[in-house]
Protein backbone atom coordinates (compact mmCIF):
# COMPACT_ATOMS: atom_id res chain seq x y z
CA UNK A 1 0.00 0.00 0.00
CA UNK A 2 3.05 2.49 0.48
CA UNK A 3 3.79 2.67 -3.16
CA UNK A 4 -0.08 3.76 -3.82
CA UNK A 5 0.18 7.31 -4.96
CA UNK A 6 -1.92 10.33 -3.17
CA UNK A 7 -4.07 10.61 -6.31
CA UNK A 8 -4.86 6.62 -6.21
CA UNK A 9 -5.33 6.57 -2.75
CA UNK A 10 -8.10 8.95 -2.82
CA UNK A 11 -9.75 7.56 -6.09
CA UNK A 12 -9.47 4.18 -4.07
CA UNK A 13 -10.97 5.59 -0.93
CA UNK A 14 -14.02 6.77 -3.07
CA UNK A 15 -14.53 3.31 -4.54
CA UNK A 16 -14.17 1.87 -1.52
CA UNK A 17 -17.31 4.25 0.05
CA UNK A 18 -19.70 3.73 -3.04
CA UNK A 19 -18.79 -0.38 -3.14
CA UNK A 20 -19.72 0.14 1.00
CA UNK A 21 -22.73 1.88 0.25
CA UNK A 22 -24.10 -0.14 -2.98
CA UNK A 23 -23.13 -3.56 -0.81
CA UNK A 24 -24.91 -1.99 2.40
CA UNK A 25 -28.34 -0.94 0.34
CA UNK A 26 -28.36 -4.68 -1.09
CA UNK A 27 -27.24 -6.69 1.92
CA UNK A 28 -29.48 -4.69 4.31
CA UNK A 29 -32.72 -6.08 2.83
CA UNK A 30 -31.04 -9.73 2.48
CA UNK A 31 -33.21 -12.34 4.55
CA UNK A 32 -30.35 -14.82 4.46
CA UNK A 33 -27.94 -12.11 5.98
CA UNK A 34 -30.27 -10.70 8.27
CA UNK A 35 -30.75 -14.12 9.84
CA UNK A 36 -26.53 -14.85 9.67
CA UNK A 37 -26.09 -11.35 11.19
CA UNK A 38 -29.06 -10.88 13.75
CA UNK A 39 -30.95 -13.70 14.42
CA UNK A 40 -28.60 -16.48 14.84
CA UNK A 41 -26.21 -13.86 17.24
CA UNK A 42 -29.88 -13.25 19.12
CA UNK A 43 -30.49 -16.94 19.41
CA UNK A 44 -27.06 -18.04 20.65
CA UNK A 45 -27.03 -14.99 23.00
CA UNK A 46 -30.37 -16.20 24.44
CA UNK A 47 -28.48 -20.20 24.63
CA UNK A 48 -25.14 -18.43 26.76
CA UNK A 49 -27.66 -16.39 28.54
CA UNK A 50 -29.87 -18.97 30.54
CA UNK A 51 -26.37 -21.12 30.59
CA UNK A 52 -24.56 -18.49 32.50
CA UNK A 53 -26.92 -16.47 33.76
CA UNK A 54 -25.71 -17.45 37.72
CA UNK A 55 -22.32 -16.28 36.72
CA UNK A 56 -23.04 -12.42 36.62
CA UNK A 57 -22.70 -9.15 35.20
CA UNK A 58 -19.19 -9.32 33.88
CA UNK A 59 -20.26 -12.93 32.25
CA UNK A 60 -23.39 -11.10 30.89
CA UNK A 61 -21.25 -8.50 28.99
CA UNK A 62 -18.67 -11.60 27.49
CA UNK A 63 -22.27 -13.10 26.19
CA UNK A 64 -22.76 -9.95 24.37
CA UNK A 65 -19.75 -9.09 22.81
CA UNK A 66 -19.14 -13.25 22.13
CA UNK A 67 -22.42 -13.10 20.24
CA UNK A 68 -21.47 -10.19 18.00
CA UNK A 69 -18.40 -11.69 17.48
CA UNK A 70 -20.12 -14.95 15.72
CA UNK A 71 -22.48 -12.61 13.74
CA UNK A 72 -18.89 -10.98 12.40
CA UNK A 73 -17.37 -14.24 11.91
CA UNK A 74 -21.01 -15.58 10.06
CA UNK A 75 -21.09 -12.31 8.12
CA UNK A 76 -17.26 -12.60 7.35
CA UNK A 77 -17.30 -16.18 6.62
CA UNK A 78 -20.81 -16.51 4.23
CA UNK A 79 -21.07 -13.14 2.83
CA UNK A 80 -17.50 -11.63 2.37
CA UNK A 81 -16.05 -15.35 1.59
CA UNK A 82 -18.85 -15.19 -1.41
CA UNK A 83 -18.52 -11.43 -2.04
CA UNK A 84 -16.78 -12.27 -5.75
CA UNK A 85 -18.58 -15.22 -6.46
CA UNK A 86 -21.53 -13.80 -6.05
CA UNK A 87 -20.87 -10.78 -8.44
CA UNK A 88 -20.14 -13.90 -10.90
CA UNK A 89 -23.19 -15.15 -10.29
CA UNK A 90 -24.59 -11.37 -11.09
CA UNK A 91 -22.95 -10.93 -14.40
CA UNK A 92 -20.89 -8.26 -13.04
CA UNK A 93 -18.01 -9.36 -12.49
CA UNK A 94 -16.84 -8.78 -16.31
CA UNK A 95 -17.94 -5.46 -15.60
CA UNK A 96 -15.45 -5.23 -12.14
CA UNK A 97 -12.63 -6.64 -13.31
CA UNK A 98 -12.79 -4.22 -16.99
CA UNK A 99 -13.59 -1.34 -14.47
CA UNK A 100 -10.16 0.82 -14.34
CA UNK A 101 -9.73 -0.12 -10.32
CA UNK A 102 -8.05 -3.04 -9.01
CA UNK A 103 -10.30 -5.68 -7.64
CA UNK A 104 -9.14 -5.74 -4.30
CA UNK A 105 -9.74 -2.30 -3.79
CA UNK A 106 -13.62 -3.43 -4.71
CA UNK A 107 -13.50 -6.35 -2.54
CA UNK A 108 -12.76 -3.95 0.49
CA UNK A 109 -15.34 -2.01 0.06
CA UNK A 110 -18.14 -5.09 -0.21
CA UNK A 111 -15.89 -6.62 3.26
CA UNK A 112 -16.26 -3.28 5.07
CA UNK A 113 -20.37 -3.22 4.69
CA UNK A 114 -20.57 -6.45 5.17
CA UNK A 115 -18.51 -6.22 8.82
CA UNK A 116 -20.28 -3.39 9.74
CA UNK A 117 -23.65 -4.12 9.52
CA UNK A 118 -22.76 -7.27 11.31
CA UNK A 119 -21.43 -5.28 14.13
CA UNK A 120 -25.78 -4.84 14.59
CA UNK A 121 -25.40 -8.54 15.88
CA UNK A 122 -23.53 -6.36 18.92
CA UNK A 123 -26.08 -4.13 19.65
CA UNK A 124 -28.72 -6.63 19.07
CA UNK A 125 -27.50 -8.72 21.46
CA UNK A 126 -26.76 -5.92 23.78
CA UNK A 127 -30.59 -4.46 23.59
CA UNK A 128 -31.53 -7.95 24.10
CA UNK A 129 -29.79 -8.46 27.67
CA UNK A 130 -30.28 -4.97 28.69
CA UNK A 131 -34.04 -4.48 27.58
CA UNK A 132 -35.64 -7.79 27.71
CA UNK A 133 -33.38 -9.31 30.27
CA UNK A 134 -32.95 -6.57 32.34
CA UNK A 135 -29.09 -6.98 32.77
CA UNK A 136 -27.16 -3.97 33.86
CA UNK A 137 -24.26 -3.68 31.38
CA UNK A 138 -21.38 -1.08 31.25
CA UNK A 139 -17.83 -1.44 29.23
CA UNK A 140 -15.03 -1.01 31.45
CA UNK A 141 -12.95 0.19 29.49
CA UNK A 142 -15.04 2.49 26.67
CA UNK A 143 -11.73 4.08 25.03
CA UNK A 144 -9.94 0.76 24.67
CA UNK A 145 -12.71 -0.83 23.81
CA UNK A 146 -13.56 1.92 20.94
CA UNK A 147 -10.40 1.08 19.42
CA UNK A 148 -10.20 -2.59 19.70
CA UNK A 149 -13.59 -2.62 17.54
CA UNK A 150 -12.09 -0.59 15.40
CA UNK A 151 -8.53 -2.61 14.91
CA UNK A 152 -11.06 -5.36 14.81
CA UNK A 153 -12.91 -4.08 11.71
CA UNK A 154 -10.11 -3.50 9.90
CA UNK A 155 -8.57 -7.09 10.59
CA UNK A 156 -11.65 -8.47 9.64
CA UNK A 157 -12.04 -6.76 6.51
CA UNK A 158 -8.72 -7.85 5.34
CA UNK A 159 -9.35 -11.49 6.48
CA UNK A 160 -12.24 -11.57 4.65
CA UNK A 161 -10.26 -10.82 1.50
CA UNK A 162 -7.86 -13.70 2.42
CA UNK A 163 -11.23 -15.95 2.42
CA UNK A 164 -13.11 -14.82 -0.46
CA UNK A 165 -9.94 -15.35 -2.82
CA UNK A 166 -9.26 -18.88 -1.13
CA UNK A 167 -12.61 -19.62 -1.63
CA UNK A 168 -12.36 -18.55 -5.62
CA UNK A 169 -9.20 -20.06 -6.30
CA UNK A 170 -9.99 -23.62 -4.92
CA UNK A 171 -13.75 -23.96 -4.60
CA UNK A 172 -13.21 -27.48 -2.68
CA UNK A 173 -12.19 -25.24 0.08
CA UNK A 174 -15.56 -23.29 0.19
CA UNK A 175 -17.22 -26.70 0.64
CA UNK A 176 -15.87 -26.43 4.07
CA UNK A 177 -17.90 -23.40 4.80
CA UNK A 178 -20.69 -24.48 7.11
CA UNK A 179 -18.24 -26.96 9.00
CA UNK A 180 -15.33 -23.49 9.31
CA UNK A 181 -18.53 -21.49 11.55
CA UNK A 182 -18.55 -23.18 14.87
CA UNK A 183 -15.02 -24.29 15.12
CA UNK A 184 -14.08 -20.65 14.77
CA UNK A 185 -16.35 -19.97 17.62
CA UNK A 186 -14.96 -22.31 20.12
CA UNK A 187 -11.46 -21.77 19.07
CA UNK A 188 -11.51 -18.02 19.29
CA UNK A 189 -12.90 -17.89 22.28
CA UNK A 190 -16.42 -15.79 21.47
CA UNK A 191 -18.51 -17.36 24.28
CA UNK A 192 -16.23 -18.95 26.57
CA UNK A 193 -12.45 -18.44 27.49
CA UNK A 194 -10.41 -20.92 24.91
CA UNK A 195 -8.41 -21.65 28.26
CA UNK A 196 -11.20 -24.47 28.72
CA UNK A 197 -10.01 -26.11 25.35
CA UNK A 198 -7.20 -29.22 25.03
CA UNK A 199 -3.98 -27.41 25.47
CA UNK A 200 -2.93 -28.47 21.96
CA UNK A 201 -5.87 -25.89 20.33
CA UNK A 202 -4.08 -22.58 21.88
CA UNK A 203 -1.73 -22.36 18.99
CA UNK A 204 -4.40 -22.83 16.52
CA UNK A 205 -6.32 -20.01 18.17
CA UNK A 206 -3.42 -17.73 18.11
CA UNK A 207 -3.03 -17.92 14.21
CA UNK A 208 -6.99 -17.00 14.14
CA UNK A 209 -7.40 -12.73 13.85
CA UNK A 210 -10.46 -13.27 15.78
CA UNK A 211 -9.19 -14.88 18.39
CA UNK A 212 -7.49 -11.63 18.77
CA UNK A 213 -10.39 -9.58 18.19
CA UNK A 214 -12.68 -11.63 21.19
CA UNK A 215 -9.41 -11.04 23.62
CA UNK A 216 -9.11 -7.55 23.15
CA UNK A 217 -13.03 -7.00 23.51
CA UNK A 218 -13.79 -9.13 26.57
CA UNK A 219 -10.64 -7.82 28.14
CA UNK A 220 -11.88 -4.27 27.43
CA UNK A 221 -15.39 -5.21 28.10
CA UNK A 222 -14.78 -6.22 31.00
CA UNK A 223 -11.77 -4.47 32.70
CA UNK A 224 -9.96 -7.71 32.54
CA UNK A 225 -6.81 -6.87 30.91
CA UNK A 226 -4.10 -4.38 30.89
CA UNK A 227 -2.94 -1.92 28.37
CA UNK A 228 -0.29 -4.05 27.66
CA UNK A 229 -1.78 -7.30 26.90
CA UNK A 230 -5.05 -5.16 25.44
CA UNK A 231 -2.04 -3.26 22.88
CA UNK A 232 -0.41 -6.50 22.58
CA UNK A 233 -3.54 -8.29 20.78
CA UNK A 234 -4.27 -4.73 18.26
CA UNK A 235 -0.52 -5.45 17.44
CA UNK A 236 -0.96 -8.90 16.40
CA UNK A 237 -4.10 -8.19 14.56
CA UNK A 238 -2.41 -5.33 12.95
CA UNK A 239 0.20 -7.29 11.59
CA UNK A 240 -2.52 -10.21 10.50
CA UNK A 241 -3.86 -7.10 8.61
CA UNK A 242 -0.58 -6.54 6.93
CA UNK A 243 -0.14 -10.09 6.07
CA UNK A 244 -3.29 -10.28 4.80
CA UNK A 245 -3.17 -7.84 2.69
CA UNK A 246 0.77 -8.63 1.21
CA UNK A 247 -0.75 -12.02 0.36
CA UNK A 248 -4.24 -11.25 -0.86
CA UNK A 249 -2.15 -8.80 -3.38
CA UNK A 250 -0.43 -12.07 -4.56
CA UNK A 251 -3.85 -13.98 -4.46
CA UNK A 252 -5.84 -11.84 -6.63
CA UNK A 253 -2.81 -11.70 -8.91
CA UNK A 254 -2.67 -15.50 -8.87
CA UNK A 255 -6.84 -15.55 -9.14
CA UNK A 256 -6.67 -13.06 -12.30
CA UNK A 257 -4.17 -14.89 -14.25
CA UNK A 258 -5.97 -18.19 -14.06
CA UNK A 259 -9.05 -16.17 -15.34
CA UNK A 260 -7.51 -15.13 -18.24
CA UNK A 261 -6.29 -18.50 -18.93
CA UNK A 262 -9.06 -20.45 -18.18
CA UNK A 263 -11.42 -17.89 -19.66
CA UNK A 264 -13.25 -18.42 -16.50
CA UNK A 265 -14.36 -15.02 -15.32
CA UNK A 266 -17.77 -15.12 -16.42
CA UNK A 267 -18.42 -18.36 -15.93
CA UNK A 268 -21.90 -18.11 -14.00
CA UNK B 1 4.24 -3.81 -33.00
CA UNK B 2 3.60 -1.10 -35.87
CA UNK B 3 0.58 0.70 -35.65
CA UNK B 4 -0.20 4.02 -36.94
CA UNK B 5 -2.19 6.86 -35.18
CA UNK B 6 -5.22 5.50 -37.24
CA UNK B 7 -5.32 2.02 -36.01
CA UNK B 8 -6.47 1.55 -32.95
CA UNK B 9 -6.66 -2.31 -32.82
CA UNK B 10 -3.95 -4.15 -33.87
CA UNK B 11 -3.08 -8.21 -33.76
CA UNK B 12 -0.50 -9.81 -35.19
CA UNK B 13 -0.68 -13.77 -35.58
CA UNK B 14 -2.91 -14.06 -32.01
CA UNK B 15 -3.33 -17.41 -30.84
CA UNK B 16 -5.52 -18.73 -27.94
CA UNK B 17 -5.57 -22.44 -27.60
CA UNK B 18 -7.40 -24.56 -24.82
CA UNK B 19 -5.84 -28.12 -24.24
CA UNK B 20 -3.93 -27.69 -27.23
CA UNK B 21 -6.90 -26.99 -29.17
CA UNK B 22 -6.88 -23.50 -31.27
CA UNK B 23 -10.10 -21.38 -30.44
CA UNK B 24 -8.17 -18.38 -32.20
CA UNK B 25 -5.94 -18.68 -34.83
CA UNK B 26 -3.37 -16.91 -35.43
CA UNK B 27 -5.40 -13.57 -36.15
CA UNK B 28 -4.10 -10.80 -37.78
CA UNK B 29 -6.43 -7.72 -37.85
CA UNK B 30 -6.85 -3.83 -37.95
CA UNK B 31 -9.51 -1.86 -37.15
CA UNK B 32 -8.93 2.00 -37.42
CA UNK B 33 -9.81 4.67 -35.74
CA UNK B 34 -14.14 5.77 -35.81
CA UNK B 35 -14.91 2.97 -37.75
CA UNK B 36 -17.59 0.38 -36.96
CA UNK B 37 -16.02 -3.27 -37.26
CA UNK B 38 -17.78 -6.55 -36.91
CA UNK B 39 -16.51 -9.48 -35.93
CA UNK B 40 -19.07 -12.07 -37.37
CA UNK B 41 -19.64 -15.82 -36.84
CA UNK B 42 -21.46 -18.39 -35.68
CA UNK B 43 -21.66 -19.52 -31.54
CA UNK B 44 -17.98 -20.86 -31.19
CA UNK B 45 -16.02 -19.32 -33.19
CA UNK B 46 -13.84 -17.46 -31.35
CA UNK B 47 -15.45 -14.36 -31.14
CA UNK B 48 -15.86 -13.70 -27.71
CA UNK B 49 -11.98 -15.12 -27.05
CA UNK B 50 -10.56 -12.70 -29.38
CA UNK B 51 -12.71 -9.57 -27.51
CA UNK B 52 -11.50 -11.06 -24.19
CA UNK B 53 -7.85 -10.91 -25.23
CA UNK B 54 -8.20 -7.03 -26.40
CA UNK B 55 -9.10 -6.19 -22.75
CA UNK B 56 -6.37 -8.36 -21.12
CA UNK B 57 -9.14 -10.60 -19.66
CA UNK B 58 -7.74 -13.54 -21.53
CA UNK B 59 -4.53 -14.15 -22.08
CA UNK B 60 -2.87 -15.43 -25.52
CA UNK B 61 -0.94 -18.48 -25.81
CA UNK B 62 0.67 -16.63 -28.94
CA UNK B 63 1.11 -13.78 -31.45
CA UNK B 64 0.56 -9.92 -30.27
CA UNK B 65 -2.07 -7.73 -29.28
CA UNK B 66 -2.36 -3.41 -29.55
CA UNK B 67 -5.37 -1.86 -27.89
CA UNK B 68 -5.26 2.25 -28.44
CA UNK B 69 -1.64 1.97 -28.16
CA UNK B 70 -1.44 -0.11 -25.66
CA UNK B 71 -0.55 -4.11 -24.55
CA UNK B 72 -3.68 -5.07 -22.72
CA UNK B 73 -1.67 -7.23 -20.53
CA UNK B 74 1.23 -5.05 -19.62
CA UNK B 75 -0.82 -2.16 -18.97
CA UNK B 76 -4.01 -3.93 -18.49
CA UNK B 77 -5.39 -0.23 -16.32
CA UNK B 78 -4.35 2.10 -19.37
CA UNK B 79 -6.79 -0.24 -21.78
CA UNK B 80 -9.47 -0.29 -19.09
CA UNK B 81 -9.49 3.65 -19.04
CA UNK B 82 -9.51 4.06 -22.81
CA UNK B 83 -11.96 1.00 -23.61
CA UNK B 84 -15.30 0.48 -22.99
CA UNK B 85 -16.78 -2.93 -23.07
CA UNK B 86 -20.36 -4.63 -22.50
CA UNK B 87 -20.48 -8.36 -22.15
CA UNK B 88 -22.99 -10.35 -23.89
CA UNK B 89 -24.80 -11.09 -20.86
CA UNK B 90 -24.32 -7.84 -19.17
CA UNK B 91 -25.01 -7.86 -15.14
CA UNK B 92 -26.10 -4.85 -13.10
CA UNK B 93 -27.01 -4.76 -9.46
CA UNK B 94 -30.90 -5.72 -9.90
CA UNK B 95 -32.18 -4.21 -6.12
CA UNK B 96 -30.40 -0.42 -7.27
CA UNK B 97 -31.92 1.69 -9.54
CA UNK B 98 -30.06 2.15 -12.94
CA UNK B 99 -28.87 6.02 -11.85
CA UNK B 100 -27.61 4.26 -9.03
CA UNK B 101 -25.72 1.68 -11.51
CA UNK B 102 -24.24 4.35 -13.53
CA UNK B 103 -22.59 6.11 -10.44
CA UNK B 104 -21.28 3.36 -9.05
CA UNK B 105 -19.49 2.21 -12.83
CA UNK B 106 -18.52 6.22 -13.15
CA UNK B 107 -16.97 5.46 -9.37
CA UNK B 108 -15.02 2.75 -10.77
CA UNK B 109 -13.65 4.55 -13.70
CA UNK B 110 -12.45 7.32 -11.44
CA UNK B 111 -14.94 10.07 -12.67
CA UNK B 112 -15.93 13.05 -10.60
CA UNK B 113 -19.04 13.43 -9.14
CA UNK B 114 -20.54 16.27 -10.66
CA UNK B 115 -19.26 15.10 -14.01
CA UNK B 116 -20.59 11.81 -12.85
CA UNK B 117 -24.54 13.30 -12.63
CA UNK B 118 -24.17 15.17 -16.02
CA UNK B 119 -22.81 12.03 -17.96
CA UNK B 120 -25.46 10.22 -16.36
CA UNK B 121 -28.34 12.51 -17.30
CA UNK B 122 -27.50 13.08 -20.49
CA UNK B 123 -26.96 9.28 -21.09
CA UNK B 124 -29.68 8.18 -19.57
CA UNK B 125 -31.60 10.82 -21.62
CA UNK B 126 -29.40 9.69 -25.19
CA UNK B 127 -30.79 6.22 -24.72
CA UNK B 128 -34.29 7.46 -23.88
CA UNK B 129 -34.02 5.77 -20.37
CA UNK B 130 -34.73 8.88 -18.11
CA UNK B 131 -37.96 8.05 -17.57
CA UNK B 132 -37.21 4.60 -15.75
CA UNK B 133 -33.96 6.25 -13.98
CA UNK B 134 -35.03 6.02 -10.95
CA UNK B 135 -36.35 2.27 -11.31
CA UNK B 136 -34.82 -1.02 -9.58
CA UNK B 137 -32.97 -2.91 -12.66
CA UNK B 138 -34.06 -5.34 -11.72
CA UNK B 139 -37.87 -4.55 -13.64
CA UNK B 140 -36.00 -3.94 -16.86
CA UNK B 141 -36.92 -5.38 -19.77
CA UNK B 142 -34.17 -6.90 -21.79
CA UNK B 143 -33.84 -4.14 -24.36
CA UNK B 144 -33.45 -1.40 -21.82
CA UNK B 145 -31.24 -3.49 -20.09
CA UNK B 146 -29.16 -3.20 -23.20
CA UNK B 147 -29.73 0.47 -22.88
CA UNK B 148 -28.10 0.46 -19.90
CA UNK B 149 -24.83 -1.61 -20.49
CA UNK B 150 -24.57 0.75 -23.39
CA UNK B 151 -24.70 3.56 -21.23
CA UNK B 152 -22.01 2.14 -18.78
CA UNK B 153 -19.72 1.63 -21.98
CA UNK B 154 -19.89 5.30 -22.78
CA UNK B 155 -20.17 6.77 -19.45
CA UNK B 156 -16.45 6.70 -19.26
CA UNK B 157 -15.99 8.47 -22.93
CA UNK B 158 -14.27 5.48 -24.67
CA UNK B 159 -11.83 6.12 -27.66
CA UNK B 160 -13.14 2.63 -28.61
CA UNK B 161 -16.29 0.89 -27.44
CA UNK B 162 -16.16 -3.46 -27.76
CA UNK B 163 -19.92 -5.07 -27.68
CA UNK B 164 -20.11 -8.85 -27.33
CA UNK B 165 -23.53 -9.69 -29.36
CA UNK B 166 -25.15 -6.57 -28.44
CA UNK B 167 -28.64 -7.88 -30.00
CA UNK B 168 -28.74 -10.98 -28.36
CA UNK B 169 -32.26 -11.85 -26.92
CA UNK B 170 -33.82 -8.42 -28.22
CA UNK B 171 -36.52 -8.72 -30.60
CA UNK B 172 -36.41 -7.50 -34.23
CA UNK B 173 -37.36 -4.15 -33.52
CA UNK B 174 -35.78 -3.77 -30.03
CA UNK B 175 -32.29 -4.88 -31.81
CA UNK B 176 -32.80 -2.42 -34.91
CA UNK B 177 -33.36 0.71 -32.41
CA UNK B 178 -30.13 -0.87 -30.40
CA UNK B 179 -28.34 -0.65 -33.73
CA UNK B 180 -29.19 2.84 -34.59
CA UNK B 181 -28.06 3.81 -31.40
CA UNK B 182 -25.10 2.15 -32.11
CA UNK B 183 -24.16 4.01 -35.23
CA UNK B 184 -25.04 7.04 -34.16
CA UNK B 185 -21.93 6.49 -31.66
CA UNK B 186 -20.04 6.62 -35.22
CA UNK B 187 -20.46 10.15 -35.67
CA UNK B 188 -18.90 10.64 -32.03
CA UNK B 189 -15.82 9.56 -33.41
CA UNK B 190 -16.27 6.50 -31.03
CA UNK B 191 -13.80 3.30 -32.29
CA UNK B 192 -16.86 0.55 -32.31
CA UNK B 193 -16.51 -3.06 -32.10
CA UNK B 194 -18.82 -5.59 -32.44
CA UNK B 195 -19.46 -8.76 -32.06
CA UNK B 196 -22.44 -11.36 -33.54
CA UNK B 197 -23.83 -14.46 -35.01
CA UNK B 198 -26.93 -12.68 -36.55
CA UNK B 199 -24.81 -11.45 -39.97
CA UNK B 200 -27.92 -10.35 -41.51
CA UNK B 201 -28.77 -7.85 -38.47
CA UNK B 202 -25.24 -6.37 -37.74
CA UNK B 203 -24.76 -5.91 -42.10
CA UNK B 204 -26.28 -2.71 -41.90
CA UNK B 205 -24.08 -1.10 -39.42
CA UNK B 206 -20.96 -2.13 -40.09
CA UNK B 207 -18.24 -0.31 -42.29
CA UNK B 208 -16.33 -3.73 -42.21
CA UNK B 209 -16.52 -7.02 -41.14
CA UNK B 210 -14.47 -10.14 -40.11
CA UNK B 211 -15.83 -13.47 -40.36
CA UNK B 212 -14.93 -16.15 -38.00
CA UNK B 213 -14.98 -19.70 -38.38
CA UNK B 214 -13.45 -22.13 -35.98
CA UNK B 215 -11.09 -19.86 -34.64
CA UNK B 216 -9.99 -18.47 -37.78
CA UNK B 217 -10.75 -15.27 -39.29
CA UNK B 218 -11.56 -16.47 -43.15
CA UNK B 219 -12.45 -13.07 -44.73
CA UNK B 220 -12.39 -9.76 -44.19
CA UNK B 221 -13.29 -5.99 -45.90
CA UNK B 222 -16.64 -4.49 -46.51
CA UNK B 223 -19.41 -6.41 -47.69
CA UNK B 224 -19.00 -5.24 -51.09
CA UNK B 225 -15.99 -6.25 -51.23
CA UNK B 226 -16.57 -9.81 -49.52
CA UNK B 227 -19.23 -10.00 -51.74
CA UNK B 228 -17.17 -9.44 -54.67
CA UNK B 229 -14.99 -12.24 -53.51
CA UNK B 230 -16.77 -14.89 -52.58
CA UNK B 231 -19.59 -15.31 -54.28
CA UNK B 232 -18.26 -13.09 -57.79
CA UNK B 233 -20.47 -10.15 -57.80
CA UNK B 234 -21.52 -7.49 -55.27
CA UNK B 235 -24.79 -7.27 -57.06
CA UNK B 236 -27.79 -9.58 -57.61
CA UNK B 237 -29.96 -8.92 -60.34
CA UNK B 238 -33.00 -10.58 -61.14
CA UNK B 239 -34.77 -9.90 -64.72
CA UNK B 240 -37.81 -10.65 -66.53
CA UNK B 241 -37.79 -10.14 -70.14
CA UNK B 242 -38.70 -11.08 -73.65
CA UNK B 243 -36.86 -11.18 -76.53
CA UNK B 244 -34.36 -13.47 -78.59
CA UNK B 245 -30.35 -14.02 -77.52
CA UNK B 246 -30.79 -12.07 -74.75
CA UNK B 247 -28.57 -13.92 -72.26
CA UNK B 248 -25.79 -13.51 -74.80
CA UNK B 249 -26.32 -9.69 -75.41
CA UNK B 250 -26.49 -9.60 -71.05
CA UNK B 251 -23.21 -11.18 -70.77
CA UNK B 252 -21.21 -8.73 -73.11
CA UNK B 253 -21.88 -6.40 -70.67
CA UNK B 254 -19.06 -4.90 -69.05
CA UNK B 255 -18.91 -5.69 -65.04
CA UNK B 256 -21.25 -8.46 -65.50
CA UNK B 257 -20.02 -11.81 -63.73
CA UNK B 258 -22.30 -14.37 -64.64
CA UNK B 259 -26.05 -14.45 -66.14
CA UNK B 260 -27.95 -17.53 -65.38
CA UNK B 261 -31.45 -18.50 -67.71
CA UNK B 262 -34.56 -19.39 -65.70
CA UNK B 263 -37.62 -20.66 -67.58
CA UNK B 264 -38.06 -18.95 -70.75
CA UNK B 265 -37.91 -15.14 -69.88
CA UNK B 266 -36.03 -15.22 -66.31
CA UNK B 267 -32.59 -13.86 -66.16
CA UNK B 268 -30.26 -13.44 -62.93
CA UNK B 269 -27.53 -11.63 -62.97
CA UNK B 270 -24.23 -11.19 -60.64
CA UNK B 271 -22.16 -8.08 -61.25
CA UNK B 272 -19.53 -6.24 -60.16
CA UNK B 273 -21.34 -3.35 -60.06
CA UNK B 274 -24.69 -1.64 -60.82
CA UNK B 275 -25.30 -2.61 -63.91
CA UNK B 276 -29.74 -1.87 -63.97
CA UNK B 277 -28.69 1.07 -66.46
CA UNK B 278 -26.81 -0.77 -69.02
CA UNK B 279 -28.83 -4.30 -68.77
CA UNK B 280 -31.75 -2.42 -69.49
CA UNK B 281 -30.57 0.02 -72.26
CA UNK B 282 -28.67 -3.69 -73.64
CA UNK B 283 -32.07 -5.01 -73.45
CA UNK B 284 -34.10 -2.41 -75.39
CA UNK B 285 -31.20 -2.50 -77.90
CA UNK B 286 -31.34 -6.39 -78.79
CA UNK B 287 -35.17 -5.65 -79.65
CA UNK B 288 -36.88 -7.17 -76.20
CA UNK B 289 -38.90 -6.21 -74.09
CA UNK B 290 -38.29 -5.75 -70.09
CA UNK B 291 -40.64 -7.04 -67.63
CA UNK B 292 -39.50 -5.90 -64.39
CA UNK B 293 -35.83 -5.25 -63.27
CA UNK B 294 -34.96 -5.69 -59.31
CA UNK B 295 -31.29 -5.78 -57.81
CA UNK B 296 -30.36 -7.03 -54.52
CA UNK B 297 -27.42 -6.78 -52.76
CA UNK B 298 -25.49 -10.14 -50.90
CA UNK B 299 -25.95 -10.24 -47.69
CA UNK B 300 -23.19 -11.42 -45.51
CA UNK B 301 -25.15 -14.86 -44.40
CA UNK B 302 -25.54 -15.38 -48.01
CA UNK B 303 -21.58 -14.61 -48.38
CA UNK B 304 -20.93 -16.66 -45.41
CA UNK B 305 -23.24 -19.73 -46.81
CA UNK B 306 -21.36 -19.20 -50.22
CA UNK B 307 -17.86 -19.27 -48.61
CA UNK B 308 -18.17 -22.11 -46.66
CA UNK B 309 -20.56 -24.53 -49.63
CA UNK B 310 -16.99 -23.60 -51.94
CA UNK B 311 -14.40 -24.72 -48.87
CA UNK B 312 -16.51 -28.04 -48.17
CA UNK B 313 -16.62 -28.80 -52.38
CA UNK B 314 -12.95 -27.89 -52.09
CA UNK B 315 -12.56 -30.54 -49.63
CA UNK B 316 -14.72 -33.08 -51.17
CA UNK B 317 -12.61 -32.39 -54.14
CA UNK B 318 -9.26 -32.83 -52.50
CA UNK B 319 -10.27 -36.23 -50.83
CA UNK B 320 -11.90 -37.60 -54.00
CA UNK B 321 -7.91 -36.51 -55.25
CA UNK B 322 -6.35 -38.30 -52.39
CA UNK B 323 -8.72 -41.52 -52.83
CA UNK B 324 -8.42 -41.78 -56.98
CA UNK B 325 -3.87 -41.64 -56.19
Amino acid sequence: MASIRPFYLTKYLRVIASTFEMTFRQTVKDAFILFAVLFQPLIIAMLALWMLKDKGGQYIIFVVIGSGMTGLWSSLLFISGNGITVERWMGTLESLVAAPTPIQVVVIGKNLANVLQSLGSMVVSYILVSFIFGYPLSIAQPWLFLISLIITVVSFVCFGIIIASLFILNPDVQRWQNGLEFPVYILCGFLFPIALLPGWTTPLSYLLTPYWAALALHASAQGTGTIANISFAWGVMLGYSILYLFLSKRLFRVILKKARVDATLSMH
Amino acid sequence: MNTNNNTVIKTENLTKCYNETPVVNNLNLSVYRGEVFGILGPNGSGKTTTILMFLGLTEPSGGKVNIVGFDPLREPLEVKRRVGYMPDSVGFYDDITARANLRYTARLAGIETEETEKRTNDLLTQLELIDVADKKVGTFSRGMRQRLGLAEVLLKQPEVAILDEPTTGLDPEAAQEFLRLIRGLKGKGITILLSSHLLHQVQAICDRVGLFSHGRMVLEGTVEELSSKVIGGAYDLSVEASGNDLEEQIRKIPGVVEVELYGENEFHIEAKEDVREKVAAEIVRAGGKLLSLNMKRHSLDDIYARYFEEERDEAQRVQANREKA
